[in-house]
Formats: structure tokens, C-alpha cells, sequence
């Protein structure tokens, strides 16, 4: 069916865009970058469907990042296991997880939620810095191996660049779909007034459980790629400071859009980067770029830049054109 | 004829704290009929709403929905039923299009799940394009046919976002409707015409529950009429025969009767 085709043009624009950039950029740092940026744009957009669609808030995301890259980890360096397999075990343990925690915490509503994710997380950290016979503590684990299937293996800054460029196209492809059909709709409806949900026979609770398991899966296959491609996971990369990073993310990329979040990830993990030589300053810093965009671009950096492009580009407003 | 009664309220009470919201309210709603629920203000005609759709749990009593009890049942499972309500303070999906939040009311009918809604699976494209013709056509009825589907939800006049909540109710094609105040804040001539829907939605074999303050308007459509007053129902009958009924007078004029 040629319209059923038509929804997926932009990812003919994507993909091109996505195979040009390694040329574009300078060096295998830069293309380390970009890696970072499509890990994260993962994990914004599986927050994005529970916060910006859902409007359920998790402050603990980072925690399922590192489940993800934890079990990769664990499984493939000190076990000897497949990596594709502790990579499948990995997101299925997120998961799991998810649904595990996400029972009782989504009994909890606004605020009251934030704090029970932002203490699940937490909970996370104590646990990889604890179990140092597991996890190695504040040590970490090193020489995770590369992911390998068949007869490639994904040993370098480029190949790994292709995969998580591929992934986050699967992955927008796929939240965009569910965005537009009837377990979308019922997220964004319990968002939108979740007494009218329930009467519109709407299970609140179960689709909460969902979108939760569902974003958890995608930090843990993030996290499993993060662990593969930078061949060590240390206990402080999946602290508090990250889930606060991730919120952010969807925020400046944009709420309730699948889009922002490339830019959101994008910012988010080129601002970090930049600031680093700021050392303790660089929160400073990272907060005034926030507090800029929120007052210049409340509707996040994509649909905000959009609009503004639209405001100059037209002189006169023309009649029938709004909307 | 039991088999008539669609819902029955059997002495249903809530309490908040000391307050009894709802007194051992009793009375029934037979098919087919539109049926009024009125009363001075806090007479608990919202509560008695939250009451049947399991908003709120039930202090003592019973309802019952087609002859089933509801209790223990959360709410969803009330509209599984063929329940289904609009508000009195609109309670729209802001984040949705018009279209959309049709297409929520139509939940109840639909069944694809995440993994054939990731995936665009062929069923679940056939049952999109079947939920929105359904919604389309409830949007027809409610008359905001003229209006572009794609349109935010709130964008909408205050009018037409009555008329959208009706629209999303009907699309889960209940069997009894709940309808909480839908002429408040409108004008004469939107009620009007909101009556005239509300005997269009009856003559489509669905079962109506009212409450409303426009007494024109209740004692013009209703086929019966409670009265409730500090959350006990004082009178019940006609409209006539509810209108002349000294309890009644009394309670809206605040005397002693």
C-alpha cells in the first residue's frame, strides 16, 4: 500500500543524513560522539513515550541504563557469553525490572512518583558500587568485548556508529507507530485525563505498566550498547547526574515529540562534553543553558526552532494558513 | 419488568468524613429512557455519578448495571460494561486532536496491542481505519462534522468541547449514557440543540442519565426525574407531577416544608 509507505519517508531523509555524517566529521573522537548521542537518543525516546506521552516522570532512568550494561558486561566479559546474547539478556532484565519496580511505583502520582523513581535509582547505584564480587564495585568492569554477529564484529568507532544509527531508526520508527494507534492513544489519554481514560474503558494502570516496561527495555538495550562500544562500565556513569541529564534531554529536544530527541540527546551530550574542561563549574554553566532554552524555547529545541524559523519567514500572516 | 432495567441503585451511599454525600439512594433506569438526576447544589448528583462508574467506592449498597453488581470493579471494567459519562468540568485529552480523543472513546472496541501497533500489522491497520470511521461519524452526530479532524482539542469553543465529550462517549456505543451538567455554560440556542442530540442519541437505542440545572431543558426531555436533596432522594416521578411536589419546591426554594 502506497500511503501505509508514505509514513515512512522520513527515514529515507534520516538514513542519508546518518550515512553522510561520518564523513562530515573530523576525527574517531567525533564519531565517539555521535555514538554517544544515538545511545542516548535511545534512552530519551523510550523516556520521551513515558514522560512527554504518558506523562509519567522518571528520575531513575539512568538506573535501567545500567542494568543493560551491567548484564552485558558481566555476562559477556567475566562469563564469556555471546555478547549479542548478554545484550538479549540485558534488555529482558531491564525489563524485568521495570515491571518489577514499576507495580508499586506507579501507585504513585506526580511528585510522589519522581521520588520513588528518583529512589529506585539510587537504590541501583548502591547496589553496582556494593556487589563487587558482581559487579566489580567503583572499580567497574573492563575489557567488555565487541558485539560480533556472524562474521562481523563491531570492533570499531565506525561499524558500532552504523549499528546505533540503524537502532535509532528501528526505534523512532517504532515509537512513532505506537504513538499513532490505540495503545498510543490510550498513553497520551491517561497524560491528557486519566478519569476520562478509565471511563473511556482505558486500564490506566496496565498501559502505565507498559510504556514503564517499555522505556526500561530501551535504556537496557542503550545501556548494552554503551557497554559494547566503550568496553567499560564503572558504577558513576549511571548515578543520579545521568537520569537528571535524560529528563533533560527530553525536555530541550521537546516533549511529547519523537524527533526532539536526536536534538535533545544531541545537546545534552555535546554541552556535557564541551564543559568538561569546567570541571565543577560545568553544572553551572549546563544550568544556564537550561534555564536559556526554557525561557527562549519552551516547546524544546525542535518544534521551538521550527516555529521560530516559521515566525521570520512570514511577513504577513496569510489568512486560512494557521494550524 | 426487571429485564428492562439497565442500572438500579439499591440504597447506594458514600460518606466524606462526617458528611453523607449519598444516602441510601434508591431508583432505577429503564431502557430506552432518558432519565433526569436534579437537585440544588451539593445535593450529591456527581457523587451519585461517581458512584455508578466506580470513581468513587460505594460506602454501603449496591449498583448494579444490567443486573450485575459492580462492585470491585475499577472503573474501566464499569465502561467495559457500556457505561459511559461526560463531566461537568470538561475533562478532554488537551494533548490530542479532536479525531483522537474520539478515537480513546472507541478504546472498549478496538484490541491491538503494543507489539501489532509497533509494527502496523495488518489487522491492527484495518481496525484503525474501522475505529476512525466510527469516530467520524460520532463527531457527525454530535454536529462538529464541519470541524477538521486534526484540530487540538481544546482549540475548540467551550460548546464544542461539550459536544466532543458526548462524541467520545458515544463512540464506545454504550448502552446507557451518563451525562454530568452538559448545558452549563452554554447558550439558549446550544441547548436547544443539545436537547434535540440528547433525544436523537435516545432514538438510537441508548439509555440516558441527566443531570442538569437548565430546568427547561431536563423537564422538556426526560421521561422521569429524580430529585435529590442533601444526598437523599426526595422525590421521583413525571416532571410534572416531580415540578408541583412541595418537597421539591421547598428544597430549591430553601423553605421548611
Amino acid at each position: 500500500m502506497k500511503h501505509e509507505l508514505a509514513r515512512y519517508r522520513w527515514i529515507v531523509i534520516v538514513a542519508a543524513a546518518a550515512a553522510v555524517l561520518p564523513r562530515l566529521l573530523p576525527d574517531r573522537y567525533a564519531i565517539h560522539l555521535a555514538v554517544m548521542i544515538g545511545i542516548n537518543t535511545i534512552v530519551a525516546l523510550g523516556l520521551n513515550l513515558l514522560m512527554g506521552y504518558a506523562g509519567q516522570v522518571s528520575l531513575g532512568q539512568a538506573a535501567f541504563v545500567g542494568v543493560g550494561a551491567y548484564a552485558s558486561a558481566i555476562l559477556s566479559a567475566n562469563m564469556g557469553i555471546s555478547p549479542w546474547f548478554a545484550m538479549a539478556a540485558g534488555v529482558a532484565l531491564s525489563a524485568l525490572i521495570g515491571a518489577a519496580v514499576g507495580v508499586p511505583l506507579l501507585k504513585l502520582r506526580g511528585h510522589y512518583l519522581a521520588m520513588g523513581t528518583l529512589g529506585f535509582g539510587m537504590i541501583v547505584h548502591i547496589v553496582l558500587v556494593q556487589w563487587e564480587s558482581l559487579t566489580g564495585g567503583t572499580i567497574g568492569i573492563m575489557s567488555v568485548p565487541p558485539l560480533k554477529i556472524g562474521g562481523i564484529s563491531f570492533d570499531s568507532e565506525l561499524k558500532m556508529y552504523y549499528l546505533v544509527a540503524a537502532s535509532v531508526i528501528v526505534a523512532m520508527a517504532l515509537a512513532a507507530n505506537i504513538i499513532n494507534s490505540r495503545v498510543g492513544r490510550a498513553m497520551r489519554a491517561v497524560h491528557g485525563s486519566e478519569i476520562a481514560a478509565e471511563m473511556s474503558g482505558v486500564d490506566t494502570a496496565r498501559y502505565k505498566l507498559q510504556v514503564f516496561v517499555l522505556s526500561a527495555a530501551m535504556a537496557g538495550y542503550a545501556g548494552s550498547l554503551y557497554a559494547h562500544h566503550t568496553t567499560y562500565v564503572h558504577p558513576d556513569s549511571f548515578g543520579f547526574h545521568y537520569s537528571i541529564y535524560l529528563v533533560v534531554m527530553v525536555v530541550i529536544g521537546g516533549m511529547a515529540s519523537i524527533g526532539g530527541a536526536i536534538f535533545g540527546a544531541g545537546a545534552v551530550t555535546l554541552i556535557a562534553e564541551h564543559l568538561r574542561s569546567f570541571e565543577e563549574f560545568s553544572t553551572v554553566a549546563f544550568g544556564f543553558i537550561l534555564v536559556a532554552i526554557m525561557v527562549f524555547l519552551p516547546a524544546g529545541l525542535w518544534r521551538g526552532t521550527a516555529e521560530a524559523l516559521r515566525r521570520l519567514r512570514r511577513t504577513a500572516p496569510t489568512p486560512g494558513e494557521e494550524a | 419488568m426487571a429485564a428492562d432495567q439497565l442500572l438500579q441503585l439499591d440504597r447506594a451511599t458514600k460518606r466524606f468524613g462526617g458528611l453523607v454525600a449519598v444516602d441510601e439512594l434508591c431508583f432505577e433506569v429503564q431502557r430506552g429512557q432518558i432519565k433526569a438526576l436534579i437537585g440544588p447544589n451539593g445535593a450529591g448528583k456527581t457523587t451519585a455519578f461517581n458512584l455508578i462508574t466506580r470513581v468513587y467506592p460505594l460506602d454501603g449498597g449496591e449498583v448494579r448495571i444490567a443486573g450485575a453488581p459492580t462492585r470491585g470493579l475499577p472503573s474501566h471494567r464499569v465502561a467495559a460494561l457500556g457505561v459511559a459519562r461526560t463531566f461537568q468540568n470538561v475533562q478532554l485529552f488537551g494533548n490530542m486532536s479532536v479525531l483522537e480523543n474520539v478515537m480513546v472513546g472507541a478504546h472498549t472496541r478496538g484490541t491491538s496491542g503494543l507489539l501489532s501497533s509497533a509494527l502496523r500489522l495488518r489487522s491492527m491497520r484495518s481496525q484503525e481505519r474501522a475505529l476512525t470511521e466510527r469516530a467520524l461519524s460520532c463527531l457527525d452526530l454530535v454536529g462538529l462534522g464541519g470541524i477538521s479532524r486534526d484540530t487540538e482539542a481544546l482549540s475548540l469553543s467551550f460548546g464544542q468541547q461539550r459536544l466532543l465529550e458526548i462524541a467520545r462517549a458515544l463512540a464506545a456505543e454504550p448502552q446507557l449514557l451518563l451525562l454530568d451538567e452538559p448545558a452549563a455554560g452554554l447558550s439558549s440556542a446550544e441547548t436547544v440543540r443539545l436537547g434535540e442530540l440528547v433525544q436523537r442519541i435516545r432514538d438510537l437505542g441508548i439509555t440516558v442519565l441527566i443531570v442538569d440545572h437548565d430546568m427547561d431543558l431536563v423537564m422538556q426531555i426526560s421521561g422521569e426525574v429524580v430529585v435529590l436533596d442533601h444526598g437523599v432522594k426526595i422525590a421521583e416521578g413525571a416532571p410534572r407531577a416531580v415540578q408541583r411536589d412541595p418537597k421539591v419546591i421547598a428544597a430549591y426554594l430553601g423553605e421548611e416544608a
